[in-house]
């Protein structure tokens, strides 16, 4: 109604192409089958990768399966990984313990010193021993092609190892001049005790352009994509026990919804957004887990920029290509396996161009028939992942001139910090908002 | 606390919005006067309600854009700030993070402090103005999303500043919001286009199948479903989305919006067939409610009829009634097909084709003539998998109905009645499988045993309708001389109704209906129509 003497900026626009159709799960029909199709299907379009890869990694060996292997002949052979850990838990645990009310929530490592790794394939598998492979680093479900021999105690004695490294990437387009920020965050955590609103308003603000002077306000014009990669309501648990609610708690259990719309309403209003399912979320369990209902987001659903996607969650923008979960698979491979920081365990699912390796064994997943939807097939430009303790990042470059930021997104809920990327170089800083008032 | 000055401030809102010059004239300042009303306004929130004015609440309020409500805010706390506190919002770059961006609150009295982390240029607002900080610093967020919510209740399609997103600093033209798609009153329409449907019922079927699915599964689409005569909602919408959008950025998810919107009916259609039935089975049974109160007028107009006939007393009388009904529930009994569902999904199944049954039942002067045109449009309705079985039906409609009029059950009873005696007469029809419950019979068996007496005892078998109705085919058409024992105390029941009393009436009516069904009972507690029953 006013109008002030201020500029007003015109938020920058993008190309937005949305990919997520691999992840969808609204044609498959559930005929009771088993999670050896999608075992199969991984490992025979892997190996296809790895049989391509293999003459130019040791091109006088012979490549083989399981069951051709012969006593001291040097050969190559190509199969899925097991990893037998000791203090794995097994479901069968839950019926002779006792059982908690509460999830079990077991942050810690499965890990042991005893672990060792087999390989797998169609025909047969095989004990692996030597120390080029170590089960520190690897899961169950990763595909490799392994050089080495057998040995008379019947082991695969292991000198080499070939992961599938890096995928093919598509070129950067090298003439983006403008710097045009995508905004990544994770783990707003709507409704639980330790999530500040007025934090996730600030953000809100300055992001829709309230916050801050005009330069400001300039700067948070070129902000083109808002991306929330899950956990963003946290229902309070002791409410869902398996009983009727009282019209009072049912209140109580909508309350974060709704205030999550009102939030994303505000930034729909502004600027294109994408909701991905967490692990928290109102959302299925396994993954691909689907698209948060629109139902949700009375307010919001209306937008032609709000969108809600799969996790994982694939998307372009201006042709640049993200790819990124909500956390759940690197949380996972946290369990199994070790590593330094979390960008190994990230740069890791790049190389074995897997996004979960560990499903289906310990992480929860959709049996396909046909395919493995988490395979990677091209390298992304943006890797990230949501939901992590702290905010990393990483360049990795790879051997075919493949460029990729990884991020670790931290939890909103307990830093306050978001994370923006410039698609013009790749290059991202963060966002962090602070409400600690003291009189 | 916040609703009461929201509504003093509205009505001073609505004044504002008529005498306040036009775009084109006004000046690019606020008027001296004005914004003196608005500093009072503040002066009053703040001391007197105690409310904390943040400078978004104060621009949605005044619809005033974010920059203007800062300027006025540091006039305020120029002017009237004495004995306030002001919470400060510092943002820019930090010393330590030069590519960071971070923003900040703070207090009068950390601001220097918090200043002195930013390096460069870094800008300090007034985020709030409160008589004094709350403990927990999240409540300064509290009054501005109370206003939120209350602008986000308004209806769908009023834009207002929530929506619009229109006072900050930067805008967005790309941005388009769908108003057509509204999750609002689905009922409504639900039960206007049933009672329309109820009478011509060959387009009434189509419309009301599909006007449902859609309401299930997609409420962009429900309240289109409104419109009886649009056979199309689905591809009205996503054209209508498509024509929202023409710029680039738009097509890609907005394809996928018009998709989604089918793919989603699409599913949805299936989701109902596959479990969505028993909410199906709600709505329509609210749908029969409507349907029945059509049923309810026309009994009216017959009731005197019946009871003319009960008076009367004469077999004959309700023989030749319910013969000239058998044919016309035969032709509906044509249209039953294989059902290897439960009995739930048959009343979901069956009452969606209820409305085209229904009036045909008491349409008697019309009798044949609307049901042979109505008969062959179940089929057209897309149904044909589903099945009807006219049984159930009419025992659920029994049921509602006793729940809204007990008076008249008598000419439900009748129907009943009818509709056993077509499940008694298939004669030459091709009637195909019983509803999945089985049926129980007191039948009288006689055999020898071992000892070679013979031996006759009274046994509760679980007999196939088939074999029923092959057993009736044999006997006379006459309804009280069937062997059907349902059958013959329903019309026992009848007759004797207007002796016993209508609510006894509606118990054995009741329990006659529900035995047919649910015989699954203990046999050795006895038939209570045994205490009607001619020996």
């Amino acid at each position: 109604m006013e109008i002030d003497s201020e500029k007003i900026h015109e938020r920058k626009q993008s190309e937005y192409n949305y990919l997520d159709e691999r992840f969808e799960i609204h044609k498959e029909m559930y005929r009771g089958q088993q999670y050896s199709q999608i075992y199969f299907a991984r490992l025979h379009l892997m190996r296809t990768l790895l049989y391509s890869l293999a003459p130019t990694w040791k091109p006088h060996l012979p490549v083989c399966k399981v069951l051709g292997l012969e006593e001291g002949k040097d050969c190559i052979i190509v199969g899925t990984l097991f990893k037998h850990m000791k203090l794995k838990p097994c479901v069968l645990d839950e019926y002779s313990k006792e059982r908690s009310v509460t999830p079990l929530v077991k942050p810690h490592n499965f890990m042991h010193p005893d672990d060792n790794l087999i390989l797998e394939d169609e025909s047969g598998r095989v004990k692996l021993g030597g120390s080029a492979l170590s089960p520190a680093i690897y899961v169950t479900g990763v595909v490799v092609a392994l050089h080495g021999k057998e040995t008379s105690a019947g082991e695969f004695f292991v000198e080499d190892v070939l992961e599938a490294g890096l995928p093919p990437q598509i070129e950067r387009p090298i003439d983006l001049q403008e710097d045009k920020y995508v905004v990544l965050l994770s783990g707003l955590c709507i409704g639980s005790k330790s999530a500040n609103p007025l934090q996730f308003q600030l953000l809100v603000d300055h992001i829709t352009g309230h916050l801050g002077d005009e330069e400001e306000q300039g700067l948070a014009a070129q902000i083109v994509h808002v991306v929330i990669a899950g956990n963003s309501v946290e229902f309070p648990r002791k409410l869902i026990n398996g009983q009727n609610l009282a019209s009072k708690d049912q209140s109580t259990l909508y309350e974060p919804i709704k205030e999550l719309d009102i939030m994303l309403n505000q930034i729909a209003a502004g600027v294109s957004v994408d909701i991905m399912p967490g692990l928290n979320d109102p959302a299925n369990f396994a993954l691909p887990q689907q698209p948060l209902n629109r139902c949700l987001f009375p307010g919001s659903a209306p937008y032609n920029t709000f969108r809600s996607c799969t996790n994982p969650h694939s998307f372009d923008v201006d042709n640049i290509r993200f790819l990124g979960t909500s956390g759940q698979n690197i949380d996972d491979l946290d369990k199994y396996s070790e590593a330094e920081s979390k960008l190994d365990f990230v740069e890791r699912t790049l190389r074995w161009r897997h996004l979960a390796p560990t499903a289906p064994n310990t992480l929860g997943c959709y049996p396909f028939t046909d395919r493995d939807p988490f395979l990677i097939e091209t390298c992304p430009h943006v890797y990230f992942v949501g939901n992590q303790d702290k905010y990393d990042n990483r360049l990795v470059k790879g051997s075919e001139g493949q460029l990729v930021r990884l991020i670790c997104i931290p939890k909103f809920c307990e830093t306050g910090i978001a994370v923006a990327v410039n698609i013009k170089n790749l290059e991202c800083h963060t966002l962090s908002f602070s409400t600690q008032v003291r009189i | 606390m916040a609703g009461k000055p929201a509504i003093a401030i509205a009505s001073l809102d609505e004044k504002k919005r008529k005498y306040l010059p036009t775009k084109s004239q006004k000046s690019e300042k606020m008027t001296l006067t004005h914004t003196l009303n608005v500093l009072d306004e503040i002066e009053s929130l703040v001391s007197d309600q105690l409310q904390v004015v943040s400078f978004k609440w104060l621009s949605r309020n005044f619809s005033l854009s974010s920059n203007t409500a800062k300027r006025l805010l540091k006039d305020f706390v120029e002017k009237h700030g004495k004995g306030l506190e002001v919470v400060y919002i510092v943002s820019g770059c930090l010393k330590n993070g030069p590519s960071n961006y971070s923003a900040k609150l703070a207090s009068s009295t950390e601001l220097p402090e918090v200043e002195k982390e930013f390096n460069g240029k870094y800008s300090v607002h007034i985020y709030s103005v409160q008589a004094s900080v709350p403990m927990d610093p999240a409540a300064i967020w509290n009054a501005e999303f109370v206003q939120a919510e209350d602008l986000s209740r308004q209806p769908s399609a009023t834009d207002n500043c929530l929506r619009g997103n229109r006072f900050c600093g930067i805008s967005n033209s790309f941005v388009k919001r769908n108003i057509e798609g509204t999750t609002g009153n689905v009922t409504a329409p639900r039960t206007e286009s049933v009672r329309t449907n109820a009478a011509p019922a060959q387009k009434g079927t189509v419309l009301s199948n599909q006007g449902k699915r859609f309401q299930h599964s997609n409420a962009n689409v429900s309240h289109q479903a409104k419109n009886e005569n649009n056979t199309a909602p689905a591809q009205n919408q996503s054209a209508k989305s498509s024509s929202d959008n023409e710029r680039s950025l738009l097509v890609p998810p907005n394809k996928k919006n018009g998709l989604g919107e089918k793919s989603v009916s699409g599913t949805g259609g299936l989701l109902k067939n596959m479990w969505g039935r028993v909410p199906v089975k709600t709505e329509d049974e609210s749908a029969k409610v409507e349907v029945k109160i059509h049923i309810n007028d026309h009994s009216e107009v017959q009731k005197p009829s019946h009871d003319a006939d009960n008076k009367g007393g004469s077999e004959d009388e309700n023989q030749d009634v319910n013969f000239k009904r058998a044919p016309k529930h035969e032709n509906r009994k044509r249209k039953v097909i294989l059902d290897f569902s439960d009995e739930e999904y048959e009343d979901a199944d069956v009452i969606s084709l209820a409305s085209p049954s229904s009036p045909k039942v008491n349409s008697r002067p019309d009798g044949k003539f609307n049901s042979e045109d109505s008969c062959p449009e179940k089929p057209d309705a897309g149904v044909s998998q589903e099945i009807t079985f006219d049984e159930p039906e009419i025992r659920e409609e029994d049921r509602e109905k006793t729940a809204v009029d007990a008076s008249t059950t008598l000419p439900m009873e009748k129907i009943q009645a009818i509709g056993s005696e077509a499940e008694v007469n298939p004669s030459k029809r091709r009637i195909i499988e019983a509803p999945s419950s089985p049926k129980r019979k007191k039948m009288l068996k006689s055999r020898i045993d071992d000892r070679g007496r013979e031996v006759t005892e009274v046994v509760w078998e679980v007999t196939d309708t088939k074999v029923k109705k092959e057993e009736d085919t044999e006997t006379s058409k006459k309804l009280n001389d069937g062997k059907n024992a349902n059958g013959v105390n329903r019309a026992v029941a009848q007759k004797k109704s207007p002796a016993i009393g209508n609510a006894a009436a509606t118990n054995a009516g009741g329990k006659a209906g529900s035995k047919k069904g649910g015989n699954i009972k203990d046999p050795k507690q006895g038939n209570i129509m045994s205490f009607f029953k001619k020996v």
